[in-house]
């Protein structure tokens, strides 16, 4: 486990059913390390990942998110990716207009045969992580509690 | 100066409701002084009179075309089109919504007027006070266009005012002061298009760090009241059901408290910064491609949000990453629902 001292990250990995979550699967049977910060949704299609789960991730306190699928050509509904990565080009434009640190949020294609591929974005992706600290823009909650801790009388 | 003489158009207008081949007029009318209008629906060649078309023509029409046939008040089933006055910026609007099929082409019947550029009241307020221009003025004048700027027309004189001082942010961006698609050209046909500069203020904000962005940002959701004002008035916002909004989610007329209570919730009511920060974000994103930068949202926000600087960077990206330009013809495909091989995919890992 490459478990960075202090701040464990919270990732959530969303992983298309046909390559990145059998890629996840195979990096677990080939007995490849890799931090255990992440937790995986999977999805039918890198495609079925609007936008909006992403955002959603954030504030339910996710401190990175992960969209993983098959690459380029291999697309199981052919032009799932395609369409994926189409929508992820400016959607990552807009997270870091709205200052989200560009490494939050990363995208990534696994195919069912890379289960070292799958363990290297893993790990490289929470070490950076890792640096960042906790995710505080977005998630609902944390500000309020400061509030409310700030304005109780000692 | 424009080419639109106010009375051709007024007759166009009237020649329109006459002869039936339109439903319901659409255009402006004065508002509570000189520099405002607000949108006028005309139903019979006997309204016509109230319809100005001066630099105080600053709604974009094209959301009440999507009004008009979710609440129409002539009868629902009238078919015949909607007229509709619009700018060489509005026709934007209208193409978005035939790209979206949520209109057809023949369903509105479009009168173009040459806008050389229209006012922006928090700009006009401002001028008021430092030109210290009586109240009087300010409510029994009419705004004209004269040579390159605005003055504004009293019965004892004329008052001219700085064109870069009154004028919206969009107008001195113009891009063309005629529209591309119209049925009747009231004036002459603008044939220069300007392609529009990068906007300054989306570079400049782009080029901060992640916590000074987060803290300009954060500083606007927080002031956001979630009125909702900005989807209301959008022209791409025209969905029946919102995302942000559980309440317009179709429900069955025999739908019990508990299933609507259950209702898919993206994001709560609350006020959250967090929770607004969703809305804007996911609003703005919502706009890839549709976006046409009236800066409506911009003018109905009642918190002075500066909600262009999102719908610009959006607008900005898509030419940017896929060379689309919102708006520009009928015959483009609407953004994301086409994908191409050669799309920018450096992001990826």
């Amino acid at each position: 486990m490459t478990q960075t001292e202090g701040h464990a990250p919270k990732v959530i990995a969303f992983l298309c059913n046909w390559c990145s979550y059998a890629g996840a699967d195979l990096a677990g049977t080939s007995r490849i390390q890799y931090p255990p910060n992440i937790r995986i949704i999977r999805v039918m299609c890198s495609a079925r990942v609007s936008p909006q789960f992403v955002l959603k991730a954030f504030l339910e306190g996710a401190d990175g998110v992960l969209l993983s699928g098959c690459h380029i050509g291999d697309c199981h509904y052919l032009k799932g990716n395609l369409s994926a990565r189409r929508k992820f080009a400016s959607f990552v434009n807009l997270l870091q207009y709205v200052g989200i640190e560009p490494q939050r949020f990363q995208m990534s294609w696994v195919s069912a045969s890379e289960g070292g591929k799958f363990a290297d974005v893993v790990t490289k992706f929470v070490n950076e992580l890792s640096g960042l600290g906790p995710q505080k823009k977005l998630v609902v909650g944390d500000r309020l509690d400061e509030i409310i801790s700030s304005e109780v009388p000692s | 100066m424009t080419t639109t003489d106010p009375n051709e158009l007024r007759n166009a207008i009237r020649g329109l409701l006459e002869s039936k081949k339109i439903r319901t007029f659409i255009g402006w009318e004065q508002g509570s002084n000189a520099f405002r209008s607000r949108p006028l629906f005309l139903r019979s060649p006997d309204e016509v009179g109230n319809e100005i078309f001066s630099p105080a023509c600053t709604p974009c029409l094209v959301r009440m075309i999507i009004e008009d046939l979710r609440y129409p008040l002539d009868k629902p089933d009238d078919k015949r089109p909607l007229g509709i006055a619009l700018r060489g910026c509005d026709d934007k609007g209208v193409i978005e919504l035939i790209k979206d099929r949520r209109i057809k082409r023949e369903e509105v019947m479009i009168v173009g007027v040459d806008c050389p550029g229209t006012v922006d009241w928090t700009k006009a307020k401002k001028l008021i006070k430092d030109r210290k221009i009586s109240t009087d003025d300010i409510v029994n004048g009419r705004l004209i266009w004269k040579d390159r700027g605005i003055a504004i027309a009293t019965p004892s004189g004329e008052i001219s005012l700085e064109r870069e001082k009154i004028l919206m942010s969009k107008c001195l961006d113009c891009e063309g002061h005629t529209p591309r698609i119209y049925d009747v050209l009231i004036g002459k046909e603008d044939t220069k298009r300007i392609p529009a500069e990068p906007p300054k203020e989306v570079r400049e904000l782009e080029a901060r760090s992640p916590d000074e962005k987060y803290e300009f940002w954060d500083d606007v959701f927080s002031r956001c009241i979630r009125c909702y004002a900005c989807r209301n008035i959008c022209t791409y916002c025209h969905c029946e059901e919102c995302a942000v909004d559980p309440t317009t989610l179709a429900i069955a007329a025999d739908s019990i408290a508990a299933d609507k209570a259950n209702r898919p919730e993206w994001v709560g009511r609350d006020s959250t910064d967090s929770s607004n920060g969703f809305y804007l974000i996911t609003r703005a994103y919502h706009g890839t491609g549709r976006c046409i930068s009236c800066e409506e949202c911009d003018r109905a926000c009642p918190m002075r949000l500066p909600l262009r600087l999102l719908n610009r960077k959006v607008r900005k990206d898509a030419k940017e990453l896929f060379d689309y330009d919102a708006g520009k013809s009928v015959e483009d495909k609407p953004l994301l629902s086409e994908t191409c091989d050669n799309d920018p995919g450096g992001f990826i890992w």
